[in-house]
């Protein structure tokens, strides 16, 4: 299996152990970035934009919209209401880890269970779509 | 335009256009985003034409305000929305006559203030 889908997966079980040991903001760091790196698996693998590309190109810009970007831009060719989606789950993921990693408010058991909720509907929707 | 603006703005279009949907929109001053809640799900993931206005408003808001955040979603409790700036709520009542007029309201809440505005459109 390729290494970031590997890591995808690996932070999604993550996050459901650290929410079981009640660590709820590092469970959402993980379900965050569970989602990104099975986004930025979709771009190398059915994009066909090699990981060092990928590097390359998002050089001094925003890396995380850059992959957000391709993604979506291939989901409305398919269907523009995927894209609907997409820019949901992932803004949801984005929203409640700059909660969970920036502020200095409490993460709470809901918000966690809800990021993980949307990291799999975002894993759940490029599954179905790329046939992955 | 400023942001809120231009959110306001299609909002205030959707609701012209879709009939019986809610909207809330809201401020999160701890991550920056703009949140808008939309209901009922039957409309925002069953109706293709408010699916479509969904679309172009996440497109236009990403090209327009490209350093902003936007999350468009179902309600949500773990949304904060304490810091509301518009809502608004539309329904309608189709009247049976021969040149069907659609009758229906808009309640919007700008802000603190609330206004009505009645809308006769040709069916």
């Amino acid at each position: 299996m390729p290494n970031i889908k590997a890591k995808s997966i690996e932070n999604i079980n993550a996050a459901n152990l650290l929410i079981e040991h009640k660590m709820f903001g590092a469970s959402i760091h993980c379900s965050y970035y569970s989602g990104f790196q099975l986004s930025k698996y979709v771009a190398c693998h059915h994009l066909k934009i090699s990981y060092d590309t990928q590097d390359k190109e998002s050089k001094g810009k925003d890396s995380h919209f850059y992959i957000f970007n391709l993604v979506n831009e291939d989901l409305k060719k398919k269907n523009r209401f995927y894209s609907n989606d997409y820019s949901c789950f992932f803004q949801y993921l984005k929203m409640l880890r700059r909660k969970a990693d920036y502020s200095s408010q409490i993460t709470t058991d809901k918000s966690a269970n809800e990021a993980i909720k949307y990291s799999n509907e975002l894993q759940k929707l490029l599954i179905e779509k790329y046939s992955i | 335009m400023e942001v809120k603006d231009f959110i306001i703005s299609s909002l205030v279009n959707i609701s012209k256009n879709i009939f019986g949907i809610y909207f809330k929109y809201a401020y999160d001053e701890v991550t920056n985003f703009h949140i808008i809640e939309v209901s009922p799900e039957e409309i925002r993931r069953r109706d293709d034409l408010y699916m479509n206005m969904e679309y172009e408003l996440w497109e236009s808001f990403r090209n327009t305000f490209p350093n902003e955040d936007l999350l468009i979603s179902a309600p949500n409790e773990i949304n904060d929305m304490h810091n509301i700036i518009y809502e608004s709520s539309s329904s309608s009542v189709v009247y049976s006559e021969p040149d069907l007029y659609l009758n229906f309201s808009l309640i919007e809440t700008n802000s603190h203030n609330c206004f009505e505005n009645d809308y006769l459109l040709a069916a």
